[in-house]
């Protein structure tokens, strides 16, 4: 037994190292009490107290760009799309079709829980930090930054927000009902902590021999974080915004006999519900000035360059000033995920091979796994996601004893390729997942 | 089974998971190299000020430059004027002959009535004698002689037209008819004194001079004068005897007309004591006829006047071929003022002096001179210079002014010969004393020197970003800069750092002048590390005129647009 830990904790040790592996990677073992985070009518087969602060630690982060898409090996070197031997034709041409994008996600289980209850029902609870970020570049932007052209351009807009999360789900077997029927159901209750976002709308820019001109016009919010002297600074941590979500979940296990031991079906739709709205410690940040340098004017015998060029940068500098003023509310959206999939598990359900397609964050993606649980404490999958922005892969392996400490970990990776300092090259999805769970009552 | 299935697991686990870093994107390789601009570019720098001359020259000058309204500038600088007063002889016989006159007098009579016959006195014992004596008699037409000669005339006089008598010099005519028998009436005596011949009479330009307001009556006891202010003797030029200097006169002076009686009346008793006859006395009395001075031609020289007009202080800072300044157009003016009534003409000779040494001369250079028609000073300026026009109100006089310029006098002398014209009438009063000055002064435009070295220096902070762009950029200042002076300019540019040391090599453009030159100030290729230190900008502007001798405008301008060039776009790491 002991040997066979150890071989999988050095595997997960590498996994940290190298690759990825997504929570997703759980959704077909059900024995895993973090399926239920995707679909409210899983129901794992043990009890599970959360470790506090270590239930589940799940970081996510996913860019349609990669540093491949900005810096080019040459001679030794590694060029970036501003290197002069770099061709505008080479570096926009293998931007993506869309403006490109980094997304990140973090996940954290302060405390939780769950249960069976009663004969057919099983409850959950959980108290979750969450905080979700993203910055997004247009590429028109980075057709400037290369060609240099006059012209009026979006500029780049950044977002981010940490929230907390009451949940408190319960799952019923409808079994008696419709044999294999599961149906679930989570409200959730979100806090928003802090939030800010800014979108800088336009960068207008025109450079030629009379004249040298530039306007910027933005807009943004900030809920719990200060804008002073040009630096942020957050606030002290406090419940600033409220909504409401529900999670609804339906599961379907087909049993049939043969190599092939059933088929499993399910489906559900999280976080529907309302937008998060910050009403404490809000503000708006505006940017936006205009600054036209047609020359240095009235150049005389006693002219003061040094003051002169001073005001000329000065105007141009207004242009990335922001201002802040108070303000009612602010609204971030919670945006609705849903997942649908489908299982066969064989041999002995000691194999299965599933098909999951989810949509979070306004992608499409489709999950295929294989799912091996050689022991009763032992899950162990491979996965590759198609769709979506990027295709990746992961693995996922959790112990989940009847009794006892119950781990999980799990990798998720678009891109084997990286850079030496793991800087993913070419597109990519990457997420890491964690938890130590104490389980107890299993069948 | 479990066993091949854990170990299957794992192998899968591991392949998915190993991935491989790619050595050729290291980020310790990063080339920071990077490029902005797909072309030149160009971005504006600025525009000067109109930087003119004047601003170049300030406002502080000599005393004797000055600064026109049409922006040039000139000298004037005079010398002292030089005085002169002289007179004509005085041995003259002022009494012009007319001595032997002097206090005699030339009486003639005329019959005017004759005592009648038979009178009717009335019942006061008067008679009207309206009827009995005729109310005109004419008289018989009578020519007097009065010769005399005028001694010691003028040697210089080479023709007389007539001799100007002192203003107290006056005929008196008295007409009397003495024991005039008649108590009441009046009698004319309606004469013409003829003198043309003779005088000129005031307020008798003819010459003819009547008697009509003289009334002869019973108040005045039957006796009248009158007074004839004499302004000249009119001559007959041929009668002056120029070898001699005399002058022979003997006029003919006539009396004619008749005397007119009105309303005559008598009494008895003065009827008895009546004459048979009553003439009309004329007396004619030459009273102060003294001579003034003489009309005519003179031949008359003044003593050769020098004056002279220093300029050392003006040639140490206009003279020398390495003067940054110079004249241009140089023009003497001479002003003169004088009485003298005399037509007469100048010679000018101009000297021109170095060191003691005569550069240049012009000499002989005439010109006429003012007339003083009533004794009054008349003034009048000469403009003695190159293309001898006349200008401000002053004479011009053509003169090759600028040979005297060349090389720059440290003194000009003038010498002046002033004679009479004898081909023209003047006149010369003896007791006037004639003054006459001259100032002479000279003027003209100032322009460029051959030695004009102009330089002007000025040190600016330059931005650290210009060290920036340098740093890894060719840089070029691109644009037009007009230059409206007839100055040539040079214009040197180069960077320092903060101490002053020179970190680039000049860079110079030449600037036509006259006109707009495009420039291009190629600052050269990229500096490299030690761009990082350039602090300053020092621009130097050197000038030297296009042709010396091109006038001095301080409205002239430089005035530079210029333009930032970068070729080929920015290059820059990060």
């Amino acid at each position: 037994m002991k040997r066979h830990i150890l071989s999988v904790a050095v595997l997960l040790f590498a996994c940290t190292l190298v690759s990825a592996q997504s929570l997703r990677g759980s959704y077909f073992f059900e024995t895993s009490p973090q399926r239920g985070k995707m679909n409210a009518a899983f129901a794992p087969q043990v009890n599970y107290v959360s470790v506090p602060l270590l239930g589940t630690v799940g970081v996510e982060t996913w860019s349609n760009v990669g540093l491949g898409h900005f810096a080019f090996p040459a001679g030794g070197s590694l060029q970036t799309f501003m290197h002069p031997d770099v061709s505008a034709d080479s570096f926009l041409s293998a931007l993506p079709d869309g403006d490109p994008y980094l997304k990140e996600r973090l996940e954290m289980d302060l405390l939780g829980g769950g249960f069976r209850l009663g004969a057919n029902g099983y409850a959950s609870i959980g108290v979750s930090l969450l905080e979700d970020g993203s910055v997004l570049v247009p590429k028109e932007f980075l057709r400037f930054a290369k060609l240099n052209e006059n012209g009026s351009y979006p500029g780049p807009q950044v977002s981010a927000r940490i929230y907390g999360a009451l949940s408190l789900g319960y799952s019923h077997d409808f079994g008696d009902l419709v044999e294999g029927l599961r149906i679930g159901g989570r409200v959730k209750l979100l806090s928003g902590l802090y939030a800010g976002d800014i979108d800088l709308r336009k960068l207008e820019i025109g450079i030629d021999a009379e004249l040298v001109s530039a306007a910027t016009e933005g807009e943004g919010h900030l809920a719990g974080i200060s804008w002073k002297d040009s630096h942020l600074r957050a606030d002290d941590i406090a419940l600033r915004g409220f909504a409401v979500a529900v999670d609804l979940g339906v599961e379907y296990r087909l049993r049939l006999d043969g190599f092939i031991n059933g088929v499993n079906l399910s489906a559900s739709v999280n976080d529907l519900g309302t937008a998060l709205r910050f009403n404490k410690g809000v503000s708006t940040l505006t940017t936006g000035a205009t600054a036209s340098f047609t020359g240095l004017q009235g150049i005389s015998t006693n002219y003061d360059f040094k003051e002169n060029l001073q005001r000329v940068i000065d105007d141009f500098s207004r242009l990335t000033d922001i201002s802040s003023a108070p303000a009612e509310s602010y609204e971030s959206p919670v945006r609705p995920s849903f997942y649908a999939g489908v299982e066969v598990p064989f041999l002995n359900e000691m194999i299965s091979v599933g098909a999951l397609y989810y949509r979070t964050a306004g992608f499409n993606h489709l999950m295929a796994s294989l799912n091996l649980s050689p022991l009763y404490w032992l899950n162990l999958s491979v996965n590759g996601t198609f769709l979506g922005p990027v295709n990746s892969y992961g693995c996922y392996a959790e112990i989940i004893p009847k009794n006892g400490l119950g781990l999980f970990f799990g990798l998720n990776a678009a891109s084997l390729k990286t850079s030496r300092h793991h800087i993913p090259i070419n597109n990519f999805s990457e997420s890491a997942c964690l938890g130590v769970n104490v389980v107890f009552g299993g069948k | 089974m479990k066993h091949f299935l854990l170990k299957a697991s794992g192998i899968l686990l591991a392949a998915s998971v190993i991935g491989c870093a790619d050595p050729a994107y290291d980020i310790d390789k990063l080339d920071t190299a990077a490029h902005f601009g797909s072309g030149d570019i160009n971005l504006p720098l600025g525009s000067t000020d109109t930087i003119t001359i004047g601003d170049l020259i300030g406002d502080e000058f000599d005393e004797w430059i000055s600064k026109n309204s049409n922006g040039t500038y000139s000298i004037s600088y005079g010398s002292d004027p030089y005085d002169l007063s002289f007179s004509v002889p005085q041995d003259i016989d002022r009494s012009l002959g007319l001595k032997r006159y002097k206090g005699q007098s030339i009486d003639v009579e005329y019959p005017a009535f004759s005592r009648p016959y038979r009178v009717q006195f009335d019942e006061n014992g008067v008679a009207d004698l309206s009827g009995s004596i005729s109310d005109t008699r004419k008289i018989a037409t009578r020519g007097l002689r009065l010769p005399f000669t005028v001694n010691k005339m003028p040697k210089q006089l080479q023709g007389l037209s007539s001799v100007l008598l002192t203003d107290d010099s006056q005929v008196k005519m008295t007409f009397s008819i003495p024991n005039c028998m008649l108590t009441e009436g009046t009698i004319t005596p309606d004469f013409q004194f003829d003198l043309h011949e003779l005088f000129e009479v005031e307020g008798y330009p003819g010459g003819i001079v009547t008697f009509k307001d003289v009334k002869l009556n019973s108040s005045n006891n039957f006796s009248a004068s009158k007074i004839l202010k004499l302004k000249r003797i009119v001559i007959d030029p041929s009668k002056f005897n120029r070898e001699k200097g005399t002058l022979d006169i003997d006029a003919v002076i006539s009396l004619s007309g008749n005397i007119r009686i009105e309303n005559p009346k008598t009494t008895r008793e003065r009827y008895q004591q009546a004459s048979s006859s009553y003439p009309m006395k004329v007396r004619l009395q030459l009273v102060n006829v003294l001579c003034k001075g003489v009309e005519g031609q003179f031949t008359y020289a003044v003593d050769s006047i020098r004056s002279r007009l220093k300029l050392t202080k003006v040639a140490q800072k206009l003279g020398g071929d390495d003067a940054p300044v110079t004249v241009t157009a140089p023009e003497l003016r001479l002003t003169y003022n004088s009485n003298f009534s005399v037509p007469a003409r100048a010679v000018a000779t101009f000297v021109a002096q170095r060191d003691g040494k005569t550069t240049a001369q012009v000499k002989n250079v005439p010109f006429d001179l003012p007339v003083s028609t009533n004794g009054a000073t008349v003034k009048r300026v000469y403009r003695f210079c190159s293309n001898g026009k006349s200008a401000g109100g002053a004479v011009g006089v053509k003169a090759n002014i600028p040979s005297l310029f060349k090389p720059f006098p440290d003194v000009i002398y003038i010498y002046l010969d002033i004679a009479t014209d004898d081909t023209k009438t003047g006149i010369v009063e003896l007791d006037k004393d004639y003054d006459l000055q001259i100032a002479l002064n000279i003027s003209s435009p100032l322009g460029y020197g051959p030695g004009l070295k102009l330089e002007y220096s000025d040190s600016f902070p330059l931005p650290t970003v210009f060290g920036d762009i340098l740093k890894e950029n060719r840089l070029k200042l691109v644009g037009d800069i007009t230059n409206t002076s007839p100055l040539k300019l040079g214009l040197d540019f180069v960077m320092t750092d903060e101490a002053g040391n020179q970190l680039t090599q000049p860079v110079s453009q030449e600037i036509a002048a006259g006109g707009t030159t495009p420039v291009e100030i190629d600052f050269g290729g990229a500096m490299g590390a030690s761009a990082k230190s350039i602090a300053k900008g020092v621009l130097i502007l050197n000038a030297k005129p296009a042709s010396s001798g091109k006038a001095i405008n301080a409205n002239d301008y430089i005035q530079a647009d210029l333009k930032i060039q970068v070729p080929d776009g920015f290059y820059f790491s990060f």
